[in-house]
């Protein structure tokens, strides 16, 4: 396995190191505070190397294995992406949402589609992993596949797909189309509330969303919040709107484990 | 086997790699600053969302969740 490899490696340092070609699996680019271009994590299974400690002669022969392995299919990835990669190939192999994601199938666009399987990916991984990151993965959907990818990422971590549009779907193929593009294309169904939203914005989106929602026939709208500050917005929001508008038959969730609100007005 | 690098040691890859850093933060070949290295796509990568390199080695990986899923069924 990649013989050859470590081979070339030992050579660049003259030998100094004896490797047993199948115990180290992974070689790490790192800076360390070790007198030695390459130290050995024998727990981890892993060969740390410093390439400022390598002379020129050594990174460029360092450069020339690197580029054979990489031609021979190996992926030169920094590790973080390294770590998310491998939880994709999990991800793709099957998981708990692989039924929910394939009713989509051919029933929505391709970017949409794209969209929501990443957005299981994610909820797949807030469930097993509970990363610290999540905010930037869900902006990257966003970025990528606009305010709609956005939505969906949103709609998707609710539970929507899985609670609302399937079993709509699997009534009436009619049906599934006209709520699709009222709760994904027009949002009439939600809003949810991020920390960009300022009070003002919050109080004309739920002004508009509710007059939208007679339109469309609908009888309910759900507020999604996380987290303190947001959820004490959200709050402050409806008092301001009970005040100086009209008072709103407001019914409320709270999930005490992530510091979700969800607030349901029923409209009249 | 696994060839991986830190968040710090970018600029290490980079260079044995024969890339530079632009002004604006845009990979480039070490010998022509104004060829702006692409991914898959067609885009050009900025220092910060360098994921990494793929077979051929001009190929270059960004570390967004979309680039990575695209990644993942290769």
């Amino acid at each position: 396995m990649n013989n050859w490899f470590f081979d070339k490696l030992t050579k660049l340092i003259d030998g100094k190191f004896s490797f047993n070609n199948n115990s180290f699996i992974t070689i790490n680019i790192t800076k360390n505070s070790h007198n030695s271009p390459i130290v050995l994590d024998d727990k981890n299974k892993v060969l740390n190397v410093d390439l400022k400690q390598f002379d020129d002669k050594q990174k460029e022969q360092f450069k020339e294995i690197t580029s054979k392995s990489i031609d021979e299919g190996n992926y030169l990835l920094e590790n973080n992406s390294f770590d998310i990669l491998e939880k994709l190939y999990e991800f793709n192999k099957g998981n708990d949402f692989s039924k929910h994601l394939s009713f989509f199938n051919g029933k929505i666009n391709d970017d949409d589609y794209s969209a929501l399987e990443l957005s299981f990916f994610l909820r797949n991984l807030m469930v097993n992993h509970n990363p610290t990151n999540i905010y930037d993965y869900k902006k990257n959907i966003s970025d990528r596949f606009g305010k709609r990818g956005g939505h969906i990422a949103n709609l998707c971590t609710a539970g929507y797909f899985e609670e609302l549009l399937i079993p709509i779907g699997k009534t009436s193929e009619d049906d599934f189309k006209y709520y699709y593009d009222l709760i994904v294309k027009r949002e009439a169904l939600t809003l949810f509330i991020h920390r960009d939203l300022k009070k003002s914005e919050i109080i004309s989106i739920i002004k508009n969303k509710i007059k939208s929602a007679k339109l469309y026939g609908l009888q309910v709208l759900y507020i999604h919040s996380r987290g303190k500050r947001n959820n004490r917005t959200i709050r402050s929001c409806l008092d301001d709107f009970n005040k100086n508008h009209f008072k709103l038959d407001v019914g409320e969730k709270v999930i005490l484990e992530y510091d979700i609100l969800v607030l349901k007005i029923t409209i009249k | 086997m696994k060839i991986t690098f830190d968040e710090k040691s970018k600029s290490e890859v980079l260079d044995i790699l024969d890339k530079a850093v632009d002004a604006s933060g845009y990979i480039v070949e070490k010998d022509n600053a104004n060829q702006k290295v692409l991914n898959i796509d067609g885009e050009e990568v900025k220092i910060e969302e360098f994921a990494g390199i793929r077979k051929g080695s001009e190929v270059f990986i960004k570390n967004d969740l979309p680039s990575l899923m695209e990644l993942s069924k290769i």
